[in-house]
């Protein structure tokens, strides 16, 4: 391990401290959050109301010392309040553009399935590309670009769900859960007198963050691993009770969310553990259920985790 | 999440890289034995193949710096140059012919061979360099080829070539750099079919050109060689002609020449002899020569009471040295012998030892001199004519009358009180032999023994001048060995009812056994070690079919196991094809083998859609089979994790460390 490695696990292990302060007891939820960041792709956190995705989301945000934007999302946001849009500059009778939310480093996009498909897909090309296009002019969006969502389950009432290709570019899906009883407690006395987000400081920088992201793409996956990857994937498209299979950028993020989860660990390589271990999170929420296996009590994540079962693994 | 630190000797090892495969180890050392076994004098292969393989066993790697690479690599060569290539500037053979200059080359090479497999590489493993050792070996066997005793190398070309095609299998098999697939690229691609071509080309040259074409080969390499020899008019040795010289044997080399097995009556060992003197030398040429096969081996079989033993281990341009009592000389080779004894081996360059009867008597059956033509008889009694009409006058007057026997020894009490023994010799000017005889000068042997044959004739007794070695220094076990600055000069004389005598005028203080200083102890011990090849090559000509036989046999195995396991591998698969992603090492396989076994021994199923982490994490007290519990699963979890790092982390050190566990593990079993 290196001088960078090192710089790396302090980088991560602050921005740990930083987040455990606030969410108690979600270590899980809290390094598939890191991993996103660090893979360079986004988090989507869904559950049901008050369990702390919010907070999570903002903690992160705050935590890293770049520009954060919030957009609540709701049924009359339209695209261009999130993108940004051209206004008429009555002194030179010239055309002026603002630059909407989605111009920052963080970008909390809250309750993202309470707005309409039409708001949800102007974030495909931010998402992917890292920018946006409006009056057919390209703008480059900051690095590092980072998008927390928050959503309800797509049952609860006054939600759009998420079209697939909007899924698809989020390269988790983090279900935070109620706490343990003994962290619940917790959260009651540590707000006693005050919330302690607001103790939060900010831990890493832009370009820490972007030099992490470089390191995580460095680490080795041999061969065989990759393989894994394939057949893994593979798997579910094979599967009849799926309609659609996980896509190519969903092997793609499988390998970078491995490698940064690798990387977490302290490894500089790879293991098909690593992959296993990624796999639910990555992948199910890329799927989708066939009708008959959804109302036959079917869960896309039992169906990855058969397919893991089913997947010899590279020894 | 914790990450977890690493040690910092994990840290500083992570980039070490791997060996070389073992594979290639194994063809590396055939072809170095091959060459070790073609020469006596390389004991020091013997080191660099123990380093070779010593590197598979050690993670520390020689730094990257431009002093390893050229610094050693030169200081190598120029070592080898001074060490090995004495040459002498008026041998014309041509350099790939030239044992010594392939030798070289050979050593080299093997040199180099070491220094690679001890040399840092990538930590991505990059096997580039594999291709570069796989050429090396073949040109190091191809090396190893040049040599006139094939037998050893039919033995070990099968080997060498079996081992060289399953190298082969881990240099297809090159690792990837992190992460990202390598574009094929053409020129790569056209290097491995040159590689993998020439190397084909060497091991299989080495075993159908050295059995099919043996004696094709060896004639064309004769006819070139004589070739030069007769453009150039160049001459060697005891063979052609002896020139009287100033200084004698100025190098006084403790190079051996012999080794004898036997008791030695007379320490004077015939190698050619002269009758012919003119402008200080003595003749006749070679060429002059008429050889005839020697009708002595026939009668070797008799037998006889006193059987010397000659081993060689210099070449004496096919002479072979005997006592001039020799009865019989018989060898594996055919022999040839000339009329006035001197007997040589029609395989030239060849080593073979040969045996001598010694009866320790003049034999005047062998040698009846009565039957020489009177050409003969005129030859060995003409005075040669530069001679001054006084050195006759002494020679009578010093023999004095009576039996020949009688003279011969007034002449030489003549010598040995007029003549001082010097090793060195200056004729003022004058023709040197009548300048020695006339003004009582002091030379060495050279000078008596001519003189001596000079006088001998004059009193009308035939003589002939010889040149050889002085057998005095005794070799342990019985054994006498003859060393370069043993040669001498003496006179051999006709008694008529006797024979042939060796007539030594030289005064005892210049003989060899006089004159050369003791040996060092510690040269014993060299000259031993550099004569353990030769006797393994012995052994190897001894038991050739037998091994012939034996190395084929073990070749087909080897390939046949290798085929058999692809099959099975082949067949494991589904029938499918190669997977599409490279194999590990075989090491990395073995040993995920064994720890599979271990698990199985203990009743733990390990589906092969589970990771052993993941298996062991979901063990329970209930569950079947002896699952670790406690220190044992500590020490399981760090073997999957050295294990983790050699095959996904491809980290050479990590798999001796997830050895090293294993091996703590299958103990506990």
């Amino acid at each position: 391990m290196d001088e960078r490695t090192d710089s790396f696990v302090s980088g991560v292990q602050r921005l740990e401290a930083n987040l455990s302060s606030v969410i108690r007891g979600k270590s899980e939820a809290v390094r598939l959050l890191l991993i996103s960041l660090l893979s360079g792709g986004h988090a989507l956190l869904e559950d049901v109301p008050g369990t702390g995705k919010t907070t999570l989301a903002k903690s992160l945000a705050r935590s890293i010392s770049g520009t954060f934007r919030r957009v609540q999302f709701t049924p009359d946001l339209l695209p261009a309040d999130i993108t940004g849009s051209s206004f008429y500059k009555p002194q030179d009778g010239s055309f002026e553009f603002r630059e909407g939310p989605v111009f920052t480093n963080v970008l909390l996009a809250d309750e993202i399935n309470r707005t309409s498909p039409r708001t949800q897909s102007a974030l495909l090309e931010v998402m992917s590309e890292s920018q946006v296009t409006v009056d057919g002019k390209r703008r480059d969006l900051p690095r590092p670009f980072f998008v927390v969502a928050t959503e309800n389950p797509a049952e609860y009432q006054g939600t759009y769900p998420l079209p697939e290709a909007q899924l698809d570019r989020f390269a988790v899906r983090i279900s935070i859960g109620y706490p343990d009883a003994a962290s619940e407690l917790e959260v009651l006395f540590s707000q006693r007198d005050h919330h302690p987000f607001d103790d939060l400081q900010a831990v890493v920088g832009c370009e820490q963050v972007i030099a992490m992201q470089d390191r995580v793409k460095r680490v080795r996956v041999d061969p065989a691993v990759a393989d894994y990857i394939v057949r893994l994937v593979g798997c579910t498209r094979g599967d009849t009770r799926l309609r659609l299979g996980v896509s190519p950028r969903g092997s793609l993020t499988l390998y970078r969310t491995a490698q940064a989860s690798a990387l977490l660990d302290g490894r500089e390589f790879v293991t098909p553990d690593d992959v296993r271990a990624m796999a639910v999170s990555v992948l199910a929420h890329r799927v989708v259920l066939d009708t008959k296996a959804k109302y036959g009590g079917q869960r896309t994540e039992q169906i990855i985790e058969e397919a893991i079962g089913k997947t010899a693994v590279p020894r | 999440m914790n990450p977890r630190q690493e040690t910092s000797s994990e840290r500083s090892l992570i980039n070490s890289g791997g060996a070389l495969p073992w594979t290639l180890i194994g063809s590396a050392l055939a072809a170095m034995a091959a060459l070790y076994f073609s020469s006596n004098r390389f004991a020091g292969l013997g080191v660099l193949a123990v380093l070779l393989v010593f590197s598979r066993f050690t993670s520390w790697r020689l730094p990257r710096s431009i002093v390893i690479t050229y610094g050693v690599r030169g200081l190598i060569l120029v070592v080898l140059v001074t060490a090995m290539n004495r040459t002498d500037p008026q041998d014309l053979t041509p350099w790939y012919l030239k044992q010594a200059d392939t030798n070289l080359a050979g050593f080299a090479l093997a040199a180099d061979i070491v220094l690679r497999a001890w040399g840092k590489r990538d930590a991505a493993g990059a096997r580039e360099g594999l291709g570069v050792v796989v050429l090396m070996t073949g040109l190091l066997f191809a090396a190893a080829t040049n040599t006139y005793e094939r037998v050893h190398i039919q033995v070990i070309a099968p080997i060498y070539a079996a081992l060289l095609l399953l190298s082969l299998r881990s240099f297809a098999l090159m690792q990837q750099p992190t992460g990202r697939m390598r574009e094929v690229r053409g020129g790569l691609v056209l290097l491995r079919v040159v590689v993998i071509s020439l190397t084909l080309l060497f091991a299989g040259g080495a075993v159908y050109g050295v059995t099919q074409y043996e004696s094709q080969v060896e004639n064309w390499a004769m006819q070139f060689v004589q070739r030069h020899h007769n453009s150039t008019q160049h001459e060697i040795g005891f063979a052609t002609a002896t020139q009287l010289s100033t200084v004698f044997n100025p190098e006084e080399s403790i190079d051996r020449v012999f080794v004898i097995d036997g008791q030695i009556k007379d320490p004077h060992l015939r190698i050619a002899s002269f009758y012919f003197y003119q402008s200080q030398q003595w003749f006749p040429l070679i060429a002059d020569r008429a050889y005839a096969p020697t009708s002595q081996s026939g009668s070797f079989a008799k037998g006889g009471k006193n059987v010397l033993t000659f081993h060689r281990l210099a070449d004496t341009t096919d002479l072979l040295a005997t006592p001039v009592t020799a009865a019989a000389v018989g060898s594996e080779d055919p022999l040839e012998e000339d009329g006035s004894a001197t007997i040589r081996d029609t395989r030239s360059g060849s080593f073979a030892p040969y045996q001598v009867i010694d009866s320790g008597l003049p034999n005047p059956a062998k040698l009846n001199f009565e039957k020489l033509s009177a050409k003969s008889r005129g030859q060995l009694l003409a005075i040669p004519s530069e001679m001054d009409p006084q050195v006759s006058e002494i020679a009578k007057r010093a023999a004095g009358d009576g039996k020949p026997a009688r003279q011969l020894m007034r002449i030489v009490k003549y010598l040995q009180e007029h003549h001082a023994y010097s090793l060195s010799y200056d004729p003022h000017g004058a023709e040197p032999l009548n300048d020695f005889i006339l003004h009582g000068r002091a030379a060495h042997c050279q000078y008596f023994a001519s003189a001596m044959v000079v006088m001998a004739r004059a009193v009308g007794i035939p003589a002939r001048y010889v040149g050889g070695f002085y057998a005095h220094e005794p070799y342990g076990n019985g054994q006498t060995v003859v060393r370069q600055r043993d040669a001498h000069a003496w006179a051999e004389c006709w008694l008529d009812g006797v024979g042939w005598v060796t007539v030594d005028a030289t005064p005892a203080g210049g003989r060899p056994d006089v004159l050369a200083p003791r040996v060092p102890s510690w040269r014993r011990w060299w000259e031993k070690l550099n004569d353990v090849p030769g006797e393994i090559r012995e052994w190897i000509w001894a038991n050739a079919r037998l091994l012939k036989k034996l190395a084929a046999l073990a070749a087909i195995v080897a390939l046949c196991v290798w085929v058999v396991r692809r099959a099975r591998d082949w067949r494991r698969k589904g029938g499918k094809s190669a997977p599409r992603y490279p194999l590990p090492a075989e090491e990395i396989i073995e040993m995920a083998q064994r720890y599979e076994a271990w698990l199985k021994d203990r009743q733990i199923a390990c589906p092969p859609e589970r990771t052993w982490r993941a298996n062991l994490a979901a063990r329970d007290s209930k569950s079947e089979g002896h699952w670790p519990w406690g220190e044992e699963a500590i020490l399981c979890d760090t073997f999957m994790r050295a294990y983790d790092r050699a095959r996904f982390g491809s980290d050479g050190e990590a798999i001796l460390r997830a050895r090293d566990i294993l091996e703590q593990i299958e103990r506990r079993a």
